[in-house]
This record gives C-alpha cells, structure tokens and sequence, in this order.
C-alpha cells in the first residue's frame, strides 16, 4: 500500500515536472504583480462651462445728430451684421453710419462726427493717413478695430484651377498703417489664456479692476475679448483693458504686460483688438453691451472742430438762406436757390429761403460786398473790412448820372478793398467765404462785388456739397474758417446792390424744393424713380461724365434729355465689391435696357441705344448686393448696333490643315450688310462691348479645337453675349465648337435635311442629303441635349457615324430675343451652293428684328 | 521449515516498471504541459493613422481578442497616429482601459501620438516613446455650426433643429470636451504627471524629451524594449510576440511565409491636414489652412 502510494506520489510527481518547468521558464514567479485599475471615472469635468449672464446695457439717449463714417475701402474684413449691435446704439444716440468706399476720405470726414476702421486687409495711404490725422486734431473721433481672425488669404491655383495651397498673411496688420501715427501698434499675435478665460483659450476676459478708468470703461465689470490682438501704446498713449498675468501672447509665447485697447491723441482714438465682441451674441456676454454702448457714446460725442471746407455738414440745425440787404430776387437766384435745396436735400440737410435768420436756425448769407451789413458783426470778429473810396452809389444818381449823360466826369480813383488776415485784395474779381460761429450757430457768409460774382460762390458752394469735394477751395485762400477764392469774371464790376433779374417764370412748388414725400421735384413728365429704388441726382448730358457713391440700399438717378440720340451709357467702378446693375427707363417708367453681365467690380455699359424722341429718359445705376460704393458714369454718342462680326476663333489645335469659314462667311455676306472678320490668333482679346456693337456674331472654330476653350477668356465673352446680354444673335459652326467642350466627336461625312417647318430651311429639300467634302471628326450631340424647343435642321447621314443625331439646329428664347444657329461642322465643308442657301436662310433670321 | 518462494524480477519487469514509474509519468507530462501551461504572448496591436469608425473598429476587435485569449498575457500599443473622431478616441481608451484590468498594457509611440491618439495611449499602464516623437496636442478641434437663420421654404419645430445648437453653445460643448480629455489624461497618468492642465490645455506638440519630463510617458525606449516592459508587467521571462490583427483578422492579414507583416508608416500621411472632415467634435492634429 505504502509502496503504491509512493508510487503515485512519484507518476505525479514526474508527471507534473514539465508543467512547473515551463512554468519556472515562462513566468517571474518573483515578480511583482500588475496592478489592474479601478473603474474609470471622470473626474475634473466641469458639469458646465455655462454661458456668461447678460448686463444691461444703460445709457441715455441724447437729441443729438450725426453721421458716422464707416471704412469700407480697405478690403475691410466684416460684414454690416457684425457691427449691428454697435450700429443699433448708434442709431440710438441719433447717429448714422455711412459708408466710405475710397475716393475722397478727407471729403468724406467733413460730415461726419467719427471715423471707424474695422479689420482692413489694405494698407492706409499717405493722404488717408493726413486725412484722419486732420480729422483727429480737429475733434474727431477714430475707432481702429483689429482682429487676429481676420486677415488675408492668397490662394495659390493650378492650371486647372483648384487651389493648392493657401497663405495667410495674418502677421502683416494693415491697420498698423493708420494706428502707428497716433502711437498704437497692433501686435501680430493673438491673446491666449489656458486657465482664466471665458469658455475658450482665445477668450480672454478683463477684469472691472485691471481696466483704465476712462470714459469707454465706464461701468464695465467684466469684458470678454473673442480672440484678440494685443494692443501696444506708446509713451503719449493710454493702454486700457490689459489682460491679466496669465494671458499670453501667441507671438512671444509668454505671458504678462499685454493690453487690449489703447486711446490715443487725448482720447480721440480708441483702438481695440478684437472685433468680435461686438457680434451678438458675444455682444450680450458680460459687460460687452455696456462696452459696445460706452463705444457709441465715444464715437457721438461731438468734439469736432469745423472749418470752412467742411461745408455744408457743420450744420447741425435747418438752415435759412437769407441774401443780404434784402435784394429783389429774379429767377436766377431761384435757380440757385432750387439746386442749393436739392444738394442739401441730399447730404440729409434742410434748407430754405429766408429773409432773416431765424432762432434756432443755422444760415447761409449770400450777397454783395456793398451789402453787408447784416453780417457786419461777423466780418468784423474774423478781421474783415471793406473800404469803398468813394462810397458806392445807387444806379441812376451821382457821378454815374452824370456820365451816363455825357458830361465829363472828374476822373477819381476808387478804391474798392477787402482788407483781411490776408492783407489787401481787391474786391473785383474776388468772392469771399467765411464761416462763422460768433453769432448764434453756425453761418456760412458768401460775399463778392457782383451778382455775376455772386452766382460764382452759390455755384462754389454748390460744389462743396458732395461728399467727396474736399479740393474745391483748392483754387482759394484758405484758413479754417475764411476763403478768398478767385470769381473768374474779367473786369467785374463791384455792384451797388444784387440784381438778380426779372420774375421766375416757374417759382419753386414750396420753399423746400420738394414734395410732400420729401423727393426731389421731378423734371416734369419723367417717371419717378423712387418707384425702381432709386434717388434723384441730377441730369446728366451727351458727353459727360459723372462720378457718385452709391449708398447701401439706395440706387441712383440720372434724367438724360439730348435725344433723339444713339449713345452709349457706361457705368465703372474700382470697388471690387460693387456689383453695378445699369438700367434705362423711358418717360413713362417702363425699362428700355438693362446691363447685369459682369460681376462684382466690372462694368457694364448699354450700347447702341437709341433715345428716339427728345423724351427725358433715366438712366439707374444699382448694386446688385445694395452695399454702395463708388462709381462714374458716362453717356456718349454712340452708334446704333450694324453689321455681323466674324469671330474665327483660331487659336486652338487644328485637326486637320487649320482652317475657320471666316473668308467664306464675309464673302457670302457681301455687301449685304457690313462685317469684320476677328482672329482670335491676331487680334486679341475679345470684349463684349465690342460685340455688342454689331447685329449679330458669327463664332467659327473651323477645324480647330481646344478642349478648355470654355475656360478661355474669348468664349467668356461670347457666352456672356449670348447668355447674358439682351438681343443675342450668334451662329456657332465648327467640328468642335467650344460649348460642347470637352466632346466626343465621331466620322460626319454627310447631313440630311430635317422636315422641319423653319425659314431656316428655306430653299432646301426635305430629306435631302448635303454631302461635306471631307468627313470631319465632329461633335456628337444627342438629342436629349437640346431643348424641346429647339428646331433640328440637318442630321447626321447614313455615310456617318451616329446616324440619325443632330447635327446643326437652332434655338430661341423670346423673351430674352436672342436667336442662336449651331452648325456642328465646319461651314466651308458644305457645298458653295449649300452655303450661300443656308447663310442666306441665317442672316434672314438672325438678323430679324 | 518451509522456505518463502523468493520474488525474482525479471529485467522485463523491472524495465516495464521503470517505464510506468517514471518514463510515462514524464512523457505524459511533456505532452500535456504545453496545452495546460502554453508560451505566454505579448499582443502587439498597432493604432496608425486616423482614429474613425473603421480604425476604431479594427482595435476594438483586436482589444477583444486580447482579452478573449488565455494566452494574451501583455498589450503593447503602437501609436503612429494624428488622432481623429472624439467619440471614438474615448470608446478606445475606455476599451484599453478594460483591457488594463485583465493584462498590463503598455503603450509604445513612435512618430506621433497626437491628440486623441494620446487620449488612448493615456489609458495605458505605461507609455514609451523615442527621444523626437511627437507626442501631446492635448486638445479638441471643431467646426462651429452655421449661423441660425430662419428659412422660407424650412420649417423646423425647434430653433436649433436645423443648426444642433448656437454657436455660443458649441463652443462650450467643446470646451467640456478638452476639460473631459484633461480629465482622461490625470486620471491614466495620475501622479507620474508633472504638469498642469495650463500646460497641457496649449496643445502643444512635444518631443519624447520633453513628454517624459513633464510625466506624460514614462519613459524612452525602443518597441522591444517596450514589449519585454510590458512581459516585465506580466511577470513574464520567456514569451512570445503576436500581432493581434492576425489574429482578429486573419483573412485580411497580410502575411509573408505565414507570418503577419505590418505595413511600413508613411509620415506624410502621418501628418496630412484631413480633407472634407464632416461636422464633429474632434481629437486630433491639425495643421490649420495657410503656411508662412
């Protein structure tokens, strides 16, 4: 038993010895343990990262009024939306932005109470940057808003087109352009806080404690910037809003001493980094509202210190028009008075005939020399003075009397002087302008020795009036508030009183010049063009050319009356955001013509038009996005649209010996009607102006072909002549035209005459089969391709391949009235009988009216 | 008297006894140990490249097998990886983290374990890279939603159903996102850790030096040494390596004389910005659009 027992012991034993041994090599029986973990659970998380509470914004609106000025000339990166909040507390204290889309800026500041400049991608120019420095010294306010978010990207395309790469340029800061003459530099970073911030990295806030008191922080706890640069002030500047220790520049990649905002130029300029804490709803977050609103209030303060070439926009009152010394007044100084009223009408001012100032109103004096002594007290406080030696005298009495009698008078020399700051001038041939704030409110004094002299400063006057006519006194002695300015007029006498001649024929309908809506007067019978959207602005003649900025959502209107003439109307611009829509309506409102063909920042221009009668037709000038810019128009005399233009477009690969119908095209036109033939191998570049000027187009490829031909910029041309413009007349032939590119062509060696009921047609034998004099490797076009309305001419043969498809049909779309014939083939590969039948049969039909 | 009969054993006997004692005692147990006692393995799986459903599921299948397999005694984890989607970064180091509890699972970085590729590695008992890998981006990446805007011709029965929420909203979402992956980061390294979540949160993308000092890997070794780190864990001397994915799909495996051979790592591929990313929430590195 025992033995048994070892026995077992033993068999298990052995029989357990490979297990341990693999065991003892397989496993550190020593080693320590791995230890499992526990259940993962996540700690740390925040249950939120909530949304911070709304403060009310405070503030009391004021019965102030004033313009804002908005830059939108410096492919400035921000939409209208973005600064809806800040607009809304603008409108709120009586304010108005307008927009500034290049030009004339120091012809735009004059209006306006403050300057904004929000993310610009150009650079400030050295006259913009004199501009808003004057603009500054005198008063105004400047907001310089950047943002790290927005800045330029170039995209790098490959020949087909698609972009390979993109390179921002958000280390160069445009705006630095304008800020660095008042002491601001805007870093090339961004600002970052990975602890303390407001729901992300680049969300830094500011607290209540770290801001500089002034007026912009007032009553602000916490701000949040979203994502902004920082702001460096030097010595004369004052840095507002810096971050706390723990923000960080991007650019140095370390933390502390970083600001946001600066002011400068005595608290005129405010600059800030960071644009989006004025979009709602970052606008609501914390005390952004109050900052929003306390930035309105910056900006509305009214500081400024008007000079004279700031005409008419120091008003800030209904202004009376009052002629000194009580003339008589004749239809000329209607005249003056009207165009006055409508200028003022459009710069958003009121002006009104007088006979004196009234309380509470501002005014313009106009009159003579020898006249005024209403404005004496003016003149007097600016150092003028005038000295008559002799004193003049009235017509028909004294020395003049007695010379018009033809009795000899005692030669005297008359001294006629304005003594000024400037020293002496004469008073003959000189007008003065003097603005003056002694009295109460603001006065514009218009004097000269004339009544002709006279009209020269209301028309001065007149031109100041526009925005961007900061350079009419350019001509003139200049200080702030005084202007000598040459009259022009030869030998001008100096004038006892103003005579402004006879009675009007037709006063004006009110004193305000307008209706009861508040228009402009219409020219009588010409329709109002505030039905199409759009103010009036003048008239505008043969030959002339006019330059205006289009407001956001307005149109302008132009009466046109030299007809009957054919002219052609142009509309440009360099905004490359302005999409120009140009419209002609006739007497009655109904639309002549209209140019939409090109995009943002092209022109478009009407040719060809004929004006029939001496009608006054109005011409609109649009943008089709409605967010303004500048523009010039121009109406000349043109001609109206004749003959065919031949377009061989010759400049792709020949398949065969290189070759377009082009000469077989002019031969069989003749003296039919005139035509020219363009090589695209010669001539260059297509325009659609130049298109436009004939009656239709003839686009032959002949055999060559080009399979990006779409791309090119002569199909552009043509397409858009046929797609977009009015009247289109095209005939397209060649084995491959460019409008089915890239094709697939196969053998077409003959045609068959369809049955179909055309003047197309015409002359030809149904079913007849048209043999080409070679077979061609063409266009296959199946029939689902074409519209239902297209009319099928020739099909491809029996002797070709695809049988049975079509092969030359055309097309119409009355309502556009253009006509369209496709050859797909090479015309001269027709017989000469055949082709002079069909050309005829084309021509006929093209060329219908 | 009688004589006892004498027990005589024959050499027959005494060879058959020998071999009943002792012979099949041994052979027996020879023949039966490998099946009980079998050479240990030490699974190699490898994440590479994006992190999206087809990859996450390829590793959660592998992570499966890991665990299903008696043999599987260590995970090693390869990273070469951009990171990519959030949820499944989070679904793999959940899976990882399970895994943990049945073997050690160390996680090895060669070229690149960014974001969400270093959110799974950080569930990992330990992390190895080489001196210049790149590991960190510790962050999330979005696209907000489009503005919300009320359409003609749209009818929602809610404000946000056409949008999923405001863009305000969002990016708090995303910023509970990054404090989740800081989250995810302290709780796999826990004290080892050196830095804040100040540091961690810039996203930076730091060499293997680097990462070891600030306690996000453990330390700089080379994938064997890696894989006898992780045998070590187990308490292991002699094992074998295994390529998980042959073993999780061995009729996609590409195999050379039977034996699974992992494709070579394209570091371009590596570090390419993704292209036509739909809308989410991600883990992942990238090289934002433009250059300098």
């Amino acid at each position: 038993m025992r033995r048994l027992a070892v026995f077992v012991l033993l068999f298990l034993a052995l029989l357990f010895i490979p297990f341990g041994a693999r065991l003892l090599r397989f496993y550190d029986l020593g080693g320590s343990a791995h230890v499992p973990p526990l259940d993962f659970e996540l700690d740390g998380v925040p249950d939120l990262v909530p949304t911070p509470a709304f403060s009310n914004v405070a503030f009391e609106p004021g019965p102030n009024r004033g313009l804002v000025l908005l830059d939108r000339a410096h492919d400035n990166e921000f939409s209208p939306a973005e600064i809806a909040f800040l607009d809304g507390q603008l409108a709120a204290r009586g304010f108005e932005l307008i927009d500034y889309a290049g030009e004339d800026l120091a012809g735009g500041l004059r209006q306006v109470n403050a300057f904004i400049v929000i993310t610009p991608l150009k650079a400030f120019g050295e006259d913009e940057i004199l501009a808003v420095d004057q603009f500054v010294s005198r008063g105004g306010r400047l907001l310089l808003i950047g943002d790290p978010t927005r800045y330029s990207a170039d995209l790098e395309e490959d020949e087909f087109g698609f972009v390979t790469d993109v390179k921002l340029t958000d280390d160069e800061l445009p705006l630095n352009s304008l800020a660095n003459n008042f002491g601001i530099i805007f870093g090339g970073d961004y600002l970052y806080n990975t602890v303390f911030n407001e729901g992300n990295f680049r969300n830094i806030i500011v607290d209540g404690a770290r801001q500089a008191e002034q007026e912009v922080t007032e009553g602000l706890g916490k701000v949040v910037f979203y994502g902004a640069h920082s702001v460096r002030a030097s010595r004369d500047s004052l840095a507002i809003f810096p971050a706390g220790e723990g923000t960080w520049s991007s650019a140095t990649d370390r933390p502390g001493g970083l600001t946001i905002g600066a002011l400068a130029a005595d608290g005129r300029v405010l600059a800030l980094g960071d644009v989006n804490f004025l979009i709602e709803p970052y606008a609501t977050n914390y005390d952004n509202g109050q900052l929003v609103a306390n930035i309105a209030d910056f900006l509305s303060v009214d500081e400024r210190d008007f000079v004279l070439v700031d005409f008419p926009y120091f008003f800030t009152r209904p202004v009376d028009l009052v002629y000194t010394g009580a003339p008589d007044l004749g239809p000329d100084a209607f005249d003056e008075v009207v165009s006055l009223q409508e200028a003022f009408r459009r710069a958003g001012q009121s002006l009104s005939l007088a006979a004196e100032q009234s309380d509470y109103h501002d005014a313009i004096y106009l009159g003579l020399y020898n006249q005024a002594s209403d404005v004496e007290k003016a003149l007097e406080a600016a150092g003028i003075a005038f000295v008559f030696d002799p004193p003049l005298e009235k017509p028909g009495t004294g020395l003049d009397d007695a010379a018009a009698e033809g009795e000899p008078a005692e030669p005297t020399e008359e001294i006629r002087l304005i003594q000024s700051p400037f020293g002496s001038v004469q008073m003959a041939g000189t007008a003065l302008l003097l603005l003056d704030e002694s009295i109460d409110g603001r006065s514009v004094i218009g004097l000269a020795a004339s009544g002709a002299g006279l009209q020269t400063v209301a028309e001065r006057l007149l031109d100041m009036v526009p925005r961007d006519a900061g350079s009419v006194l350019s001509d003139c002695v200049v200080t702030d508030n005084l202007a000598l300015c040459p009259t022009g007029i030869t030998d001008e006498p100096v004038e006892y009183e103003l005579e402004s001649g006879g009675t009007p024929e037709s006063p004006p309908e009110d004193e305000t010049g307008e209706q009861e809506n508040g228009d402009a007067v219409p020219v009588e019978g010409a329709f109002d063009p505030t039905d199409v959207g759009a103010i009036l602005m003048g008239t505008i003649s043969l030959g002339e050319t006019v330059a205006e900025t289009l407001d956001v959502t307005t149109g302008h209107a132009w009466r046109f009356s030299d007809g009957p003439v054919t002219v052609d109307i142009r509309v440009q611009t360099e905004a490359p955001t302005v999409d120009l829509v140009l419209s002609l309506y006739d007497v009655n409102g109904d639309l002549m013509e209209e140019s939409d063909n090109g995009f943002s920042g092209d022109d478009e221009w009407l040719i060809g038009v004929e004006i029939p009668d001496e009608q006054t037709v109005t011409i609109v000038v649009r943008d089709f996005y409605d967010e303004g810019g500048p523009y010039t128009l121009t109406v000349e005399e043109g001609a109206p649209a004749e003959g065919v233009f031949i377009f061989a477009d010759d400049d792709g690969v020949a398949q065969n010996t290189g070759f377009t119908s082009a000469e077989a095209y002019q031969a069989l036109i003749g003296d039919r009607v005139p035509s020219t033939i363009w090589r695209a191998s010669e001539d260059g570049p297509l325009s659609l102006d130049l298109l436009l000027r004939y009656e239709a187009v003839i686009w032959t490829t002949g055999d060559y072909r080009n399979a990006e031909s779409l791309d090119d910029p002569d199909s552009g041309v043509l397409l858009n002549y046929l797609f977009f413009g009015e009247s289109g007349r095209i005939l397209i032939s060649g084995a491959t035209p460019a409008l089915f590119e890239p094709a697939e062509t196969s053998a077409l060696g003959d045609l068959v005459v369809t049955d179909a009921d055309s003047p197309l047609l015409s002359g030809l034998e149904p079913s007849a089969l048209l043999s080409l004099d070679q077979s061609y490797e063409a266009v296959v076009v199946t029939e689902d391709l074409l519209d239902t309305e297209d009319v099928v001419l020739l099909r491809r043969g029996a002797g070709s391949d695809n049988t049975g498809e079509p092969a030359a049909w055309a097309s119409e779309d009355r309502e556009a009235d253009t006509r369209v014939v496709l050859l797909g083939f090479p015309f001269v590969g027709l017989s000469e009988d055949m082709q002079g039948i069909l050309l005829a049969n084309i021509l006929d039909w093209l060329l219908e009216q | 008297m009688v004589e006892e009969p004498v027990h005589s054993r024959s050499p027959l006997a005494m060879l058959v006894a020998l071999l009943l004692g002792l012979v099949l005692p041994l052979a027996l147990g020879l023949v039966l140990a490998p099946r009980v006692v079998a050479v240990p393995k030490v699974g190699l799986l490898r994440l590479t490249y994006e992190i999206d459903s087809y990859s996450a599921f390829e590793m959660a299948e592998q992570l499966r097998v890991a665990r299903e397999s008696d043999d599987i005694k260590a995970l090693v984890v390869l990273v070469n990886s951009p990171g990519g989607s959030a949820v499944y970064s989070e679904e793999l180091f959940l899976d990882v983290w399970n895994t943990r509890k049945e073997m050690p699972v160390v996680a090895s970085v060669d070229l690149l374990a960014a974001s969400g590729a270093y959110y799974i590695a950080a569930a990992a008992d330990e992390i190895y890279a080489k001196p210049t890998s790149g590991i960190g981006s510790i962050g999330v990446i979005a696209f907000l939603p489009d503005s919300n805007v009320l359409d003609e011709d749209i009818l929602t029965t809610g404000p946000y159903k056409g949008t999923g929420g405001t863009r305000d909203s969002f990016m708090r979402q995303i910023e509970m996102a990054k404090f989740s992956f800081l989250a995810a980061v302290q709780a796999g390294r826990g004290e080892r850790l050196q830095v804040g979540p100040e540091v961690l949160s810039r996203a930076e993308i730091w060499t293997g030096v680097e990462a070891q000092e600030m306690g996000l890997i453990d330390g700089l070794l080379s994938q064997d040494e890696a894989i006898a780190r992780s045998a070590t864990l187990a308490g292991l001397s002699h094992y074998e390596v295994v390529e998980l994915y042959s073993l999780a799909f061995p009729e996609s495996a590409s195999l050379a004389f039977g034996t699974y051979v992992a494709p070579d790592v394209d570091a371009d591929r590596l570090w390419q910005s993704p292209v036509g990313l739909p809308a989410g929430i991600y883990y992942r590195h990238t090289q934002m659009p433009g250059s300098r």
